[in-house]
């Protein structure tokens, strides 16, 4: 798709540009806007200025450069730079480094001569919202701490998990317009250099405008971005990231998004929550069983209310199907309606909710939940049934760990009812079998998505739909190909040797 | 001479020959063969479902012999055997053959969901849903298809469960005597059972889609065993639980028995299993379909894409020339025979000529 579209480079060839050559040409555009400043400084005034009003630290700069530079009797760059104090200023006289640091936060100085030369200082001003807590992906137990929309804050925050000179982040630059910064962290003999290498060349390749935030780049470097499942892991923990990256993973850190991309992922990961690692193998095995079940329950109790009730009421026994009777008796509606409409009724009430700040949304859940639940039941419009099915069913989408997976999981049952509408029992199993070869054919980074279901990876089980203690997570998963397959050397630790010397 | 050779992301583990084997052999046959057999060997029938595996099995090794340290597939074996044209008529047949198997499947299970389910569905629409479904497992590759397969095993074996209820309310003294019925008449069953082994014929496609295939044969080998003693359960489990006048009268034997099964929030376990076991007959009907597509690309090299559209409209076409349950009967027959012909004679007889052929090849290439 998008980053498919390298032939068009000719296309772009043809439109007239005019070329900026020397900073002098580079100038009338800028000044054009009004943040733009342009001072004249020095005791001869032979000192220019210039700077974004908006991306500088004003408070940082007025001591220490307008102060010094006020009455300053200098006239060559080299000696002023080491008159300031300020240890990342560069002298270049290149156009595109100068274009893209006055844009990013640094301060042009130049002499009013012929020189080209011009001194950038780094003066950037932050403002980016601490460090907090994570709230999509939030655990009880465990570390409390989540991504900001700041590259560099993130990458810190992976790197205080993991003090290894071995972990490389690799610089990109993506966007025409928005030129966002996009890292791609891995650690150096442990993540497979094929997969990074197709990372690399996949962000590289991207052609688009705007990158806002790292979804955008989710959905263009995925290998199929037909398919409404995500391929590639979002978090917003830095312990489930550097617990990846040791795992032989590739992470990508894109700069202005909370959100970091893992690769490559399975299917069962989607619902492993990180938390689960912090508890005990059994509790945590558990947990896990009954997201799976959880979402299984979500997709089908729905179709399958409509299809036994459509064609199949043979198949529920007699006393539950008296208690489905009484509680259908004065309901205008076939079954498929009925189950539309509250269907879409608890989606609109998500959807509410998710606009709103957050006490207004608590009152629309209220509203709605008791208030049109309970009315629409009493009225006889729908079934108490089936009202109890459906918020169960909307409940237990949100089991899933990832918030992406679950909307998915949330919009999947909506084929499952109309086929279940159509030929009952069989139409769920075709549309099952539909999910299934989808899910068959989905890759992530050319890896197959079902893995360890298939292909049946035995070894891979220990950290997929349970999780075994850590004494038997001694190898990594095959899923990474990880150029180092061993975690620890499983021969050397025998925990309970240490017992009662 | 040079090889087809699939491209390594096709490819699967030898391992999945388990899975893929069994998937294939078990189809609707397993709701109905008891009655077959029983028709001729009476309750010895079980004898001749331990004979059947056996001669599967040496079939098996055969086929295995053919293909040899090569990994050729069937075309290219007739093409060195029988020369450029034969070679590829015979191919063409085998691919007929393969795409009739496949669609004959899915009309007679569809008969099984207009008998139980839907008795005035629209058959049209439906077939033409399952035909989109199938290839959209077919255009993913090799590996979906397999994957596919893998998953319908867990299926059966699920299913396979369910035939306890026979042994809770079965009489065991059906099955004594032993060696009641004539010697004779257990081997002429042997000819229904291997209807329902058939499936193994489709190794000769996709052998060069197994990863080190020499060392599949004892993966080859422990799923007929496997499809063998589920058979042999199954058909002990009815033999107990109906006696032989009474398994005559009944179409499908296993889903009577199914009726029985109840649970506290499913009262007909039936409709749930022809439910789960249509996941296992779409699996082997994508086998056979994949098989065929797989033959005819080989032999016209059009892209595997069109040929699979275009022989499924060929495939949906047929529901216009088939529409009642004697003709489906009568397909059936028709090329479970020819399934048998091609299992224990042609592909016996195509391993002796080809220890012929390659001799003489070898010997000239020797002078």
């Amino acid at each position: 798709m998008i980053r498919k579209k390298n032939s068009n480079i000719q296309k772009k060839n043809k439109q007239p540009k005019k070329d900026i050559n020397s900073f002098n040409d580079l100038l009338p555009m800028m000044e054009k806007s009004d943040d733009f400043k342009h001072l004249i400084l020095g005791s001869t005034k032979n000192i220019e200025i210039f700077y974004y009003q908006s991306l500088i630290n004003m408070e940082k700069i007025e001591v220490s450069l307008f102060g010094k530079l006020e009455d300053a009797k200098v006239d060559n760059l080299d000696v002023l730079e080491n008159l300031l104090p300020f240890s990342e200023a560069e002298i270049t006289e290149d156009i595109k480094i100068i274009e893209e640091k006055l844009l990013t936060g640094f301060i042009a100085v130049k002499f009013i001569n012929n020189s080209q030369n011009v001194l950038l200082i780094p003066a950037k001003f932050e403002a980016d919202r601490d460090v907090s807590q994570p709230e999509i992906e939030f655990s009880v137990l465990g570390p409390k701490l989540a991504f900001i929309e700041d590259l560099n804050t993130n990458i810190n925050l992976i790197r205080k998990r993991i003090k290894l000179p071995q972990l490389h982040v690799k610089s990109l630059q993506v966007g025409k317009i928005t030129k966002t910064d996009i890292s791609i962290v891995f650690i150096d003999g442990i993540a497979n250099p094929d997969n990074v290498d197709i990372i690399e060349q996949r962000i590289s390749a991207v052609e688009y405008d705007q990158i806002m935030d790292s979804s955008f780049i989710a959905q263009m470097i995925s290998d199929n971005s037909q398919s409404p499942f995500p391929q590639l892991m979002d978090t917003e923990r830095p312990d489930r990231v550097s617990s990846a990256l040791v795992e032989g993973k590739i992470a990508i850190v894109v700069d202005g998004s909370p959100h970091v991309l893992i690769a490559p992922t399975t299917l069962v990961e989607f619902f492993a929550s990180y938390e689960d690692y912090f508890l005990s193998w059994h509790i945590a095995s558990a947990f896990r069983i009954i997201r799976i079940f959880a979402v299984i329950f979500s997709v089908l109790i729905t179709p399958m209310y409509v299809a036994v009730l459509t064609y199949h009421y043979h198949i529920v026994p007699g006393d539950l199907l008296g208690t489905l009777i009484s509680s259908r008796k004065d309901i205008p509606f076939p079954p498929i309606l009925e189950a539309l409409i509250l269907e879409l009724t608890i989606e609109l009430l998500r959807e509410a909710g998710a606009r709103l700040p957050t006490k207004i949304g608590q009152t629309i859940g209220i509203v709605g939940g008791i208030v049109i639940g309970t009315a629409a039941v009493e009225a006889g419009l729908t079934s108490n049934v089936l009202l109890i099915l459906i918020a169960l069913a909307a409940l237990a989408s949100f089991t899933t760990p990832i918030y992406r997976m679950g909307n998915t999981i949330r919009l999947l049952r909506f084929p499952f009812i109309i086929f279940a509408q159509m030929w009952g029992l069989i139409g769920i199993f075709i549309s099952i079998m539909f999910l299934i070869t989808h899910l068959l054919r989905l890759t992530s980074l050319g890896r197959p998505f079902l893995e360890p279901l298939y292909p049946p990876r035995w070894r891979d089980f220990k950290d997929a739909v349970i999780r075994l203690p850590f004494s038997v997570q001694g190898a990594r998963p095959i899923i990474t190909t990880p150029k180092d397959k061993n975690r620890i050397n499983l021969a050397r630790t025998n925990a309970k040797r240490a017992r009662r010397k | 001479m040079n090889h087809f050779k699939p491209d390594i992301s096709q490819m699967v583990s030898p391992f999945l020959l388990l899975y893929i084997i069994h998937a294939t052999q078990i189809g609707e046959g397993i709701l109905s063969f008891e009655r077959q057999i029983a028709s001729i060997a009476g309750f010895d029938a079980w004898i001749s479902i331990i004979l059947t595996g056996v001669l599967t099995t040496i079939i098996i090794v055969v086929i295995w012999k053919i293909i040899g340290d090569q990994q050729r597939d069937f075309m290219d074996i007739h093409q060195y055997m029988f020369g450029n044209i034969l070679g590829k008529i015979f191919t063409f047949i085998f691919g007929l053959y393969l795409l009739t198997v496949s669609v004959i499947v899915l009309i007679s299970y569809i008969e099984i969901i207009q008998i139980w389910f839907f008795p005035d569905m629209s058959i049209y629409f439906f077939l033409f849903v399952l035909f989109v479904l199938i290839i959209y497992i077919c255009l993913g590759g090799f590996r979906t298809v397999v994957g596919f397969a893998f998953f319908s095993f867990f299926v059966t074996a699920f299913l396979a469960i369910f035939k306890y209820e026979a042994f809770a309310a079965g009489h065991v003294h059906n099955l004594l005597p032993v060696f009641n019925t004539p010697f004779k008449d257990i081997i002429l069953a042997i000819e229904p059972m291997s209807f329902s082994f058939l499936g193994i014929e489709l190794i000769l496609i996709y052998a060069p889609f197994i990863h080190r295939f020499q060392s599949g044969l004892k993966w080859a080998i422990s799923s007929n065993i496997l499809t063998t003693s589920v058979y042999l359960f199954s058909a002990i489990a009815l033999f107990i639980y109906y006696n032989d006048q009474q398994i005559q009268l009944i179409s499908w034997p296993t889903l009577q028995l199914w009726k029985v099964i109840n649970f506290p929030i499913v009262e007909r376990f039936e409709y749930v299993g022809i439910g789960l076991h249509f996941i296992a007959i779409i699996a082997t009907s994508c086998l056979y379909f994949w098989a065929s597509i797989q033959c005819f690309h080989r032999l016209t090299n059009f892209s595997f894409r069109k040929m699979s559209i275009f022989f499924s409209l060929i495939g949906f076409s047929s529901i216009f020339f088939i529409h009642n349950f004697l003709m489906i009967e009568k397909i059936t027959t028709f090329i479970s025979r020819a399934g048998v012909i091609l299992l224990f004679a042609y592909i016996p007889l195509l391993y002796l000529c080809h220890k012929i052929v390659s001799g003489v090849k070898k010997k000239h290439a020797n002078n």
